[in-house]
């Protein structure tokens, strides 16, 4: 052992040494987050909306949809769980989900109706479940619900090629779930371009379906024959009624007559609209976590607008401050 | 004097402890050795931050500047499985420069022009906003600077670009000079397996 003693004594100074050298160079520095582009600069618009309240956070960042009812209640959508809130954000009731909810919408009877994989969960506006719909008929996840007096409009996102969900295929459901004529969009394959995955439907009075268009920019109107009634909406970095990046504007809701609030990514921001998309009002990138996929929208009776913010599951109210 | 001198059984004995010490320190370095002849340098993708904050003065990242190969082992590769296929990819466009009378960014990002936009599928020759767009990396021309990696990144993106580094280019130096000085540690030895994803997977599992 003796013999052994120096090998030993220069292992533990080369060690020593190696540890003087590891503790002496400079830290790693912390990989940064995800950063948005600055937003364009700010313009007089006619219209402002002032954050009053914060709901949250909900489901441990899994916060999918939200809805808002007849009521004035509030719905959130998480992977498993419905819950219910008052205006005031006080919780009223949880229901739970037995598959992840990808999207939500309330009907003009008060039903709930909750987008699945491959089908649409239906509860009663207590959240008694009603109806499971489309099964056998839908295969891909129903990532937007409208739902009107007489029909269901979903967006059913398709897993073909080239990309996992490009597109998206406007489906229509009657309430007891029997197939009826798709919608054939603005495309020659008559398919939404989702370049993320996402996209949203709206109905209003005469049956006018409205969408968000994201890899076209834009929002567009369709007639109850399924004609193109009308479009807005641009790509542009600066333009502050543009959409900026790859695939604007997200999710829309109806936010008062003749308004449309419709959301956009990257910078996160909330833009309301007139029905010819002349820009009223917009709310953001504060206080939405500048790297989060999908902000949804809805609006209460008032015109209030209630915002979910998907990265940090919580809910943003927002009351307006002025009137054109 | 004569009672220190070691006996012939101990003199054989200290060398058989010295040669099996020996015998045992080769054994486990060439297993070493042969674990790692499976790992080549790799990029983790989920900590690359394309030295955003450490650029240099022509906005090159260091996967471009520090390579010893002329022109960086490091290339940009499109995942096409989480590629969008984007009438407007904010990796292919200058998305901030002034848009043409269609709305559609009138410059280029990369600045050797390596990436190829070719449109796939059913075409519609009347409202391009329509197709589907293919982005390909010629990796004659990418120069790994990472700008369109930087672009894609989600929530702007989907996040489908990456830095990968090409085995049939680098060298694979014992030191890695790009792996010394990249700033977030995002240069690993890794196995070819392509069960990590986002990491280099066995020949024939190149995208884009």
């Amino acid at each position: 052992m003796p013999r052994m003693a120096p090998l030993a004594l220069a292992l533990v100074i080369a060690a020593m040494a190696a540890l003087a050298v590891v503790s002496s160079m400079p830290p790693r520095p912390a990989r940064p987050t995800a950063t948005a582009p600055a937003p364009p600069p700010a313009q007089e618009l006619p219209m402002q909306y002032t954050l009053t309240a914060t709901y949250g956070p909900f489901f441990d960042g899994g916060l999918v949809a939200l809805a808002t009812d007849a009521q004035g209640r509030l719905w959130l959508a998480g992977e498993q769980e419905l819950r219910v809130l008052d205006a005031a954000g006080q919780p009223l009731a949880r229901h739970r989900l037995d598959r992840p909810a990808r999207s939500l919408a309330v009907g003009p009877d008060g039903r709930v109706y909750v987008g699945q994989d491959g089908r649409v969960r239906v509860l009663g506006p207590a959240g008694q479940p009603v109806a499971t719909l489309g099964e056998g008929v839908l295969t891909g996840p129903v990532t937007a619900v409208a739902a009107g007096p007489d029909a269901l409009w979903l967006a059913e996102g398709s897993g073909s090629a080239p990309a996992a969900l490009p597109h998206h295929r406007v489906r229509r459901l009657s309430l007891a779930g029997q197939p009826g004529a798709d919608l054939h969009a603005s495309t020659r394959d008559g398919s939404v371009r989702t370049p993320s995955g996402s996209m949203d439907l709206a109905l209003t009075a005469g049956g006018v379906l409205w969408l968000t268009h994201p890899g076209k920019h834009r929002v567009e109107a369709y007639g109850p024959e399924g004609r193109l009634v009308r479009s807005w909406g641009r790509f542009s970095q600066t333009d502050p009624a543009g959409f900026t990046g790859c695939c604007n504007p997200q999710r829309l809701s109806p936010a008062g007559p003749g308004r449309w609030a419709v959301t956009q990514k990257a910078p996160p921001m909330v833009k309301l609209f007139d029905a010819e998309g002349n820009l009223l009002a917009d709310i953001g990138p504060e206080p939405f976590a500048p790297a989060c996929p999908i902000l949804d929208v809805a609006a209460g009776a008032d015109g209030t607008l209630y915002v979910a913010d998907t990265a940090t599951g919580k809910v943003h109210r927002f009351e307006p401050a002025g009137e054109p | 004097m004569a009672s220190e001198q070691p006996t012939r059984r101990e003199f054989f004995r200290t060398c058989g402890r010295w040669a099996g010490s020996a015998a045992l320190l080769g054994v486990a370095g060439g297993l070493v050795l042969r674990a790692d002849a499976d790992r080549v340098w790799q990029i983790d993708p989920n900590t690359c931050a394309t030295c955003r904050d450490f650029l240099n003065a022509d906005g090159l990242a260091k996967c471009a500047t520090d390579c010893v190969l002329p022109l960086s082992a490091v290339r940009a590769v499109n995942d096409f499985s989480r590629c969008g296929y984007c009438y407007i990819c904010p990796a292919y466009f200058d998305i901030n420069s002034e848009p043409d009378p269609y709305g559609v960014p009138t410059a280029t990002l990369c600045p050797t022009d390596a990436i190829i936009r070719r449109p796939v599928g059913e075409q519609d020759p009347w409202d391009p906003a329509n197709n589907y767009y293919e982005y390909t990396i010629d990796e004659a021309k990418c120069n790994g600077c990472g700008k369109c990696v930087e672009a894609c990144r989600a929530p702007m993106g989907n996040g489908s670009l990456r830095l990968e580094v090409r085995h049939d280019l680098c060298t694979d130096c014992n030191r890695c000079s790009i792996a010394q000085v990249c700033p977030y540690d995002a240069f690993r030895r890794e196995a070819v397996t392509g069960e990590k994803p986002g990491y280099v997977g066995p020949p024939g599992s190149h995208q884009g």
